[in-house]
């Protein structure tokens, strides 16, 4: 049996869109969160707000689609440099490609050392911290501890 | 300003032509680290080509993408992409797999179709395999909508311009690197998905050999072996045969007999008129020959109907004087082209009479003619009732306010002319009034059956084309209706039976009769061509609008006699050629004539090149003097005249014109059997009459025999050690072989380039044949003496072509407005008119005097007309309107 890149993700995710309307089989993993987030009650513009958004999103989402075990580095080094200056994947809005690759990414970040988190991926951890704090995003597991003080710069 | 920077990837060709598509300024940049990088006037940058794709689509049109058919942009990063990627450069079975989805999905409803975004998606990421022509055509069959889709979208100008400037004029290949060095990355997102079950057994790591291959086209051993076999072959050739007149069918050889469709015989041809039907079938019927089948090609001019009255009328000549100018008009243009007919005849014969009147009677007898009496338009001012090309008015089906009385232009319906909206007389703008004639009518409903078990045998004929098909088939689905074959008229053929003496048959069922008729002319013998189905192929060449009566209104008349005529089983019809974006038209001045032609410093050789080239297979297509010179520079002169001119020169200077002992090696077979390829193909696509693909075939030929000069040089092996000079003489034999096999091959498109090479070559008529294995032979052995060879084509300069473009452009016209028009239809009916005056006095012998001074009227009225339309009156001699 073929594992699905979002398999393990995609409960997570549809939980969090909050929406349990049909999902079309023919879709894939990326298509049905967009179509979703289209619909999701708590937030607006999830999929971007302006075209530039949108481009950026679908651009991440398929970073996500081609992301293998292996690579988790390589995608945490480009978003450690995508999130410099700027808030969020996306630019300063919130979106899904955020929720997307934050659960994608979440069991690389908790194998992390403090000293990586604190050297090596300081943007990213910050950029997590935020996200995992944002409702409906961690309600039922454990959140990672992120230390205040920077110790190691 | 946008920029955007990648190496030569479909990636970046996406992104690229979907700046052009959308009009935005883009700035390009070769390298860089990411794949494609679109840096945006604000700074920011998009490195997926998708997204940039989805990005500048939907800031252009201001417009989402529907989410629906983001699926799409999914699908194609996740399945095709990889896919595509493994397979390159060459087809394999997944990806047949992975296409039949996108197949399923077109033929379903074809809405993606319209998308910009995924068609731009889609389409690119399969073009660096469906631009291999090979692989286009092993797919078609099994995927015409994705291959029409991709035609369709192939042909825009942005994306010819995009692939131009990513390619850099390399093709396909320019993307080698992309796969290879970006295989794995490109490979490992191969990701099963829910939908497709089949992209699931790929991984990242198959067939990784296959694109680390070099660009060029892989040989097989079987080739290699077999090229060497046939270059050896030179005694296995048949001997060529002479031609003798009369042309007759043997039985137990191949016996073809062509057609063009009969011209109209009060109009010069134009470019248009030409390729449509006389140089198609010009090209086939000389590829027969040179296939030494027993060929006949026939065509000749369509004299009756009213029109040639009319016409008469205008230049104040009798019907039968007027045929005889044109008939020798078209004999001459047609001439000049190099239109090879075995004969050219007319339909005002007696033969004519004899054979229409004998189908005529035959049907009569069988019941398969009905008598009606119609309701026609009759014109009180012109005193006639009016043919059906003599009206004008609204299309009833698709509201067109031009269409004619017989036929609509735009909807292509056929039409009864009294059911014309708004009719007008074309001679005098006057509405007609209906009035009540007796006309006998072809019975095709009763006919049907017998059509349609005819037609089932006939679509079996590998020539016809889809386009005729398809007409057919809508008129057969429409339902067939009686048609009227009687007019009230007088010129034409006269109706035998008692009570229609007064009328003559309808041109439409005389003139295929006049096939024939024409062929009788030729030979006594004409009934072992038209009444021999059986061992006789015949091939019908035309423009679209002529297909229903040549495969459903004149085969019908043929099956009603019951008699055993020669039915059409290949049906080649052509789409219409239009003139820089507009419609050739003799009287606004627009578009190159058969008999201008004549008079520009072009040779009828690079016409008719430059014809096949664009021949409208499929779709219509545009000449443009840009192209055309465009096309003469860089295929005939920089690409097939290069090749050959080298090939002869080097024989003549450093062989003192002897060719040189050749010792084959591996390389040159390879060379052997990439052209064998093309020859493979050349001879199986004419059986498919594809002529325009096979045009580009000989210039593939042309290219490979370039490409193994350069990569030979034998120029500089001259000079090195005595194996080097072996090879130098190997590769100079070759091509001077090379060049021998393309006369060859270009004979039935250029024959007097043809025959010009190989005056050159000083090759042996023998050479000049093709048989169903035909292969690159060596034709001529070392130690055979060349003549001096000489340049066989020259550059066409721009200010040339800017000569011509003014001077066909019909600019003078142009700027005439709508007013003009309508003074310019009222002048041509007073000319009529006054050419009737005129006659009837002549025919009343009145006194010359008076005579002369209408003849006077009549003369000023003709320069009136010839100034309203900004031609210079003094030009023409009387009644000549031979050069305009």
């Amino acid at each position: 049996m073929d594992v699905h890149p979002l398999k393990d993700d995609l409960p997570v995710i549809l939980h969090f869109i909050d929406k349990a309307g049909p999902i079309n089989s023919t879709d894939g993993p990326s298509t049905t969160i967009i179509k979703l987030a289209e619909f999701c009650p708590n937030f607006i513009n999830l999929n971007g707000k302006t075209a530039l958004n949108r481009a950026v999103v679908w651009e991440w989402l398929e970073k996500r689609l081609s992301f293998e075990n292996g690579s988790a580095k390589k995608l945490c080094k480009s978003i450690e440099e995508r999130l410099q200056g700027q808030v969020y994947i996306a630019g300063n809005d919130f979106t899904i490609a955020d929720v997307v690759l934050f659960h994608c990414l979440k069991p690389y970040f908790c194998d992390l050392t403090h000293s990586e988190r604190q050297t090596q991926f300081v943007n990213s951890c910050r950029w997590f911290e935020h996200i995992q704090h944002t409702s409906g995003i961690m309600e039922d597991s454990k959140k990672i501890a992120f230390l205040k003080n920077n110790i190691y710069v | 300003m946008f920029n955007l920077e990648g190496i030569e990837s479909p990636e970046k060709l996406k992104v690229l032509f979907a700046c052009y598509d959308t009009n935005t300024d883009v700035t390009l940049s070769s390298g860089g680290n990411s794949l494609i990088t679109l840096t945006m006037p604000s700074g920011d940058v998009l490195k997926s080509s998708n997204s940039a794709v989805l990005y500048l689509y939907e800031t252009a049109c201001n417009k989402l993408l529907d989410t629906g058919n983001m699926h799409w942009l999914e699908w194609e990063f996740s399945q095709l992409r990889p896919l595509v990627a493994n397979a390159y450069p060459s087809w394999n079975a997944k990806l047949s797999e992975c296409l039949l989805y996108l197949e399923t999905n077109l033929k379903a409803d074809g809405i993606i179709r319209d998308v910009d975004v995924v068609s731009c998606t889609i389409l690119i990421t399969l073009s660096p395999l469906l631009d291999d022509k090979y692989i286009l055509d092993e797919i078609s069959e099994k995927f015409p909508f994705v291959c029409k889709w991709y035609l369709d979208f192939a042909s825009k100008e942005s994306f010819k311009k995009a692939w131009k400037d990513v390619t850099l004029d390399q093709g396909r290949v320019a993307f080698k690197n992309y796969f290879t060095d970006h295989s794995v990355q490109l490979k490992a997102t191969v990701k099963p998905a829910n939908h497709n079950s089949s992209a699931k057994t790929t991984t990242c790591n198959t067939n990784n050999s296959q694109s680390s291959e070099t660009s060029k086209p892989l040989v097989t051993n079987e080739e290699l072996r077999s090229s060497f076999h046939s270059w050896n072959s030179i005694s296995a050739l048949p001997k060529p045969k002479k031609k003798s007149h009369p042309i007759l069918p043997v039985k137990g050889e191949r016996n073809v007999m062509i057609t063009s469709a009969l011209p109209y015989v009060n109009n010069v041809p134009h470019l248009g008129n030409i390729i449509g039907c006389v140089l198609s079938a010009d090209i086939f019927a000389r590829y027969c020959r040179l296939r030494q089948w027993n060929c006949l090609y026939l065509c000749g001019t369509d004299e009756y109907g009213t029109a040639t009255e009319t016409k008469a009328v205008q230049e104040g000549l009798s019907p039968q004087e007027i045929c005889d100018k044109y008939n020798k008009i078209h004999s001459e243009v047609y001439q000049w082209f190099g239109i090879d007919f075995d004969y050219f005849g007319r339909t005002t014969t007696t033969q004519q009479t004899m054979i229409s009147q004998d189908i005529f009677w035959h049907l009569y007898r069988n019941n398969y003619l009905l008598q009606r009496t119609v309701e026609q338009l009759y014109c009180c001012q012109c005193q006639k009732f009016l043919a059906d090309r003599f009206v004008e008015g609204t299309c009833p089906s698709c509201n067109y306010p031009d269409a004619r009385g017989d036929q609509c232009d735009k909807c292509g319906k056929l039409i009864n002319a009294v059911e014309l909206k708004q009719p007008k007389c074309k001679v005098c703008s006057n509405t007609p009034v209906h009035r009540e004639s007796e006309h006998l009518f072809l019975d095709l409903p009763k006919l049907e059956p017998k059509l349609r078990k005819c037609l089932e045998d006939s679509y079996k004929g590998s020539g016809w084309s889809t386009n005729a098909k398809t007409i057919t088939e809508t008129w057969l689905r429409d339902g067939l209706k009686p048609r009227c074959i009687t007019r009230d008229l007088k010129w034409g053929t006269p109706v035998p039976l008692e009570g229609f003496t007064d009328k003559v048959f309808y041109v439409w069922f005389d003139a295929p009769i006049g096939y024939l008729s024409i062929t009788a002319n030729y030979t006594e013998h004409w009934e072992k061509w038209w009444k021999n189905p059986k061992h006789v192929d015949l091939y019908n060449f035309m423009a679209k609008d002529n297909v229903p009566f040549h495969s459903v209104v004149f085969p019908s008349c043929l099956l009603g006699t019951d008699d055993t005529y020669t039915i059409v089983n290949h049906l080649n019809a052509t789409e219409y050629l239009n003139y820089e974006d507009a419609k050739f038209s003799k009287s606004r001045g627009v578009g190159v004539f058969g008999d201008q032609a004549a008079h520009t410093d072009i040779e009828p050789d690079i016409w008719r090149f430059y014809l096949l080239y664009m021949r409208p297979e499929g779709q219509d297509t545009q000449f443009t003097w840009n192209d055309f010179m465009f096309k003469n520079n860089s295929e005939l002169l920089n690409n097939l005249g290069n090749f050959i001119n080298r090939s002869l020169k080097f024989v003549s200077k450093t062989y003192q014109g002897i060719i040189p002992l050749v010792e084959i090696t591996d390389t040159d077979l390879q060379l052997m059997a990439l052209v064998n390829r093309e020859v493979k193909g050349y001879i199986s696509d004419m059986v498919k009459v594809k002529l325009r693909d096979n045009l580009k075939r000989i210039l593939n030929i042309s290219r490979l025999g370039n490409q193994y000069l350069q990569e030979n040089q034998p120029w500089k092996l001259i000079k090195g050690s005595e194996s080097d000079k072996v090879r130098a003489a190997t590769v100079t034999g070759v091509a001077a072989n090379l060049s021998c096999l393309l006369s060859v091959l270009i004979q039935p498109y250029m024959p007097h380039t043809s025959s010009k090479i190989q005056q050159q070559l000083n090759a042996p008529d023998s050479v000049n044949i093709l048989a169903d294995d035909a292969a690159f032979v060596c034709t001529l052995p070392g130690g055979h003496r060349i003549n001096e060879p000489s340049p066989l084509f020259r550059k066409v300069e721009a200010s040339e072509i800017e000569s011509y473009r003014q001077r066909f452009g019909g600019e003078a016209s142009k700027k005439r407005d709508d007013a003009d028009k309508e003074d310019e239809a009222k002048i041509e009916a007073d000319i009529a008119n006054q050419g009737n005056v005129v006659r009837k006095m002549k025919a009343e012998k009145a006194e010359k005097a008076d005579i002369d001074k209408e003849v006077t009227k009549l003369l000023e009225l003709k320069k009136k007309l010839a100034l309203s339309r900004g031609e210079d009156p003094n030009k023409k001699s009387k009644g000549g309107k031979k050069k305009k």
